[in-house]
């Protein structure tokens, strides 16, 4: 990841995120919120009722992850990528606040893509498997919100150097389908 | 005749929760070295890089490979010359997960049931999978199965007319759509089995 753009987060200018092109290697700095689907449940429900979030989205970095605990003397404990289309149904409403960056993995829905590029945010792809070195990249960790939900509390992680890599970017082209195209033709033939 | 307690199963599975879920197995780490020297794509070859240095971190700290502990499956084979005392055998299982993931920090990832349930905090309920064998032996192995493995299986059932083509597209299909949400490495199982011994085995009585 040495070639990697590096950014800090709350971004303090989205406008860096426009030149990150889907497949550009992004090295992720300063505090990373996180939440599954649980979290993402009672955001939506605070919501609806008018009730006041209990952090704000502006400009932030949301994270999709439920951690490991920390064993001790460990900050925290493996904290590697879940599966970020279960949260597609209350990204909208979450984009529409200021969320500028995501991370997790795996496909976004239509709806979510399309938001994306009408708030100019980004989802990088954290990589699934590395639970335990990511830890390392956690200089703290401490629950903001929703404790009572155990590993899908919302946290606030302060990472150096988080490795990912731009899946989807601001105009909505996507590392997956472009990342395949050259490995397709090499299918045997059916 | 041979005699072991309960308790014996009991510290075996938790030792083994340990295990599976800190040290990635042998012929997978060596895959993995094997396939960075392969790979063509910078992203691919940091991918493959990081997972190396995930899994020596892992073995090296104990802290879990992977967030997931997944579900923990338990397969067992019991030697028919085997007496097991003290304890039936589902608890002393249990017992063995409950015990391997709380003292190795794992998280639990279970819930109590399927609507409106809550976490266990201890992995547990595990899956048993029992065999009867030959001898006065017990081997235990654990494996803990990602919600990534599970989320992309598929099953499909063919007629003869599709033939070989129509599998091979549909395993194709599988992998390629498992690809972005499964966890790298992908290791790839395949059943196949005539429809209807499936079916006398599924559906008792129907077949």
């Amino acid at each position: 990841m040495s070639d990697a753009i590096a950014i800090t987060c709350p971004l303090t200018d989205p406008s860096v995120l426009l030149s990150l092109r889907a497949g550009t290697m992004v090295r992720v700095s300063g505090t990373l919120l996180t939440a599954r689907d649980a979290a993402h449940a009672r955001l939506h429900q605070l919501a609806q009722d008018g009730c006041p979030l209990p952090v704000s989205f502006h400009n932030q970095a949301l994270y999709y992850t439920g951690p490991a605990p920390a064993p001790p003397g460990f900050i925290i404990g493996a904290v590697g990528p879940t599966t970020a289309s279960r949260m597609d149904p209350y990204t909208p409403a979450l984009l529409a606040k200021g969320l500028k960056v995501m991370i997790g993995k795996g496909e976004r829905s239509a709806a979510v893509i399309s938001a994306m590029v009408q708030h100019q945010a980004i989802y990088l792809g954290a990589i699934g498997g590395i639970g335990a070195l990511l830890s390392q990249t956690v200089q703290h960790a401490r629950v903001v919100a929703f404790e009572d939900l155990g590993p899908e509390a919302m946290y606030e992680l302060v990472v150096k150097d988080f490795p990912t890599v731009v899946l989807i970017d601001t105009i909505g082209e996507m590392y997956y389908r472009k990342g395949q195209v050259p490995y397709r033709t090499r299918l045997p033939p059916l | 005749m041979r005699t072991i307690t309960a308790h014996q199963i009991t510290e075996a599975v938790a030792t083994l929760c340990q295990r599976a879920n800190t040290c990635l197995p042998d012929d997978v780490y060596r895959a993995l070295t094997v396939a960075h020297t392969q790979e063509a794509s910078p992203v691919g070859q940091t991918t493959l890089q990081l997972l190396v240095d995930n899994a020596d971190y892992a073995r090296h700290s104990g802290v879990a490979l992977c967030q997931d502990g997944g579900v923990t499956l338990v397969f067992l084979e019991i030697g028919q010359a085997v007496h097991l005392v003290d304890g039936l055998l589902e608890g002393a299982v249990q017992a063995g997960v409950r015990r391997g993931y709380q003292d190795g920090y794992l998280r639990g990832s279970m819930l109590d049931r399927p609507f409106g349930g809550h976490n266990t905090g201890d992995n547990t309920p595990a899956i048993l999978y029992t065999r009867l064998v030959a001898g006065d032996q017990v081997t235990i192995t654990v494996m803990p199965k990602g919600g990534g493995a599970e989320n992309t299986s598929r099953l499909a059932m063919f007629t003869p007319a599709q033939g070989m083509e129509a599998i091979r597209d549909f395993v194709l299909d599988t992998i390629v759509k498992a690809g972005p949400a499964s966890c790298p490495p992908l290791i790839v199982g395949i059943g196949v089995r005539p429809a209807r011994i499936l079916h006398s085995k599924s559906w008792k009585g129907n077949g």
